[in-house]
């Protein structure tokens, strides 16, 4: 696989809760968001920004967000996700969820999704995207140069 | 000797509406004034910090509410459970049948 350096990039939720609680089983959530992003490009759904939002205050919010604008580039997708799509994903078998990040992902192109979520693997077999660990996108970045 | 964690009072004026913009974000966010003054200097000093060094200061004041609301030791399978179970939530609301 290349490396994603450079790639536009759509990191799960959990990648950004697991980095800030410093979770010791997912160490590389942390590196790949403290130590990495100005490597990559980052896209960041509706979705997974209300999720943000619900779990933290105001204040972390404003400081995470600006974190990412830091990032090589970030992309700020507020459009809700397409109902059709959606629909789509559900009949592939994927919760409402998980099919509405697919949606997102699908019509804005993104071809990885960082998540320590393996539902997305388990549920659908012929996904639009690559899913990858946050350990495997450090190595990726690592590959790629420092 | 290190400064770390400890504290000085800090006596400053403020233009009337700026005072009052402060308190107005406070009752929204529900907390004390003096409590988002030192989160408000705090992120301007940020400014001027990297990406690490920003987030290194979110995780802190996360960890520390978390471990406030007793949920700082939670295992990572009952994290992700949480955040699926929200995932479904805010589906379902945005997206209704």
């Amino acid at each position: 696989m290349n490396s994603i350096r450079g790639e536009t990039v759509a990191l799960d939720t959990n990648v950004f809760i697991f980095a800030l609680r410093k979770e010791p089983n997912f160490p590389a959530c942390e590196t790949l968001l403290f130590d990495k992003l100005n490597a990559i490009r980052v896209y960041m759904p509706l979705q997974i920004f209300l999720e943000l939002q619900w779990n933290l205050r105001a204040s972390e919010m404003r400081r995470v967000v600006r974190a990412l604008t830091m990032a090589q580039a970030v992309t700020w997708d507020y459009a809700p996700a397409q109902i059709d799509l959606i629909r789509q994903w559900e009949r592939h078998g994927a919760r409402k969820g998980d099919a509405v990040i697919t949606a997102h992902l699908e019509v804005a192109a993104i071809r990885y999704l960082v998540s320590e979520n393996r539902d997305f693997l388990k549920e659908l077999t012929a996904l639009p995207f690559t899913v990858l660990s946050s350990e495997e996108a450090v190595r990726l970045l690592s590959e790629g140069g420092s | 000797m290190s400064s770390i964690g400890q504290t000085v009072h800090v006596t400053l004026q403020l233009p009337k509406d700026m005072y009052e913009r402060i308190t107005q974000a406070a009752l929204m966010e529900q907390r004390q004034v003096e409590d988002l003054l030192r989160t408000l200097i705090a992120e301007g000093l940020e400014a001027h910090t990297t990406i690490r060094e920003l987030l290194e200061h979110v995780s802190e004041d996360y960890r520390a509410r978390l471990a406030r609301e007793g949920k700082l030791h939670q295992s990572s399978d009952d994290v992700l459970q949480e955040l699926r179970d929200l995932r479904e939530q805010i589906a379902r609301e945005l997206y209704p049948r």
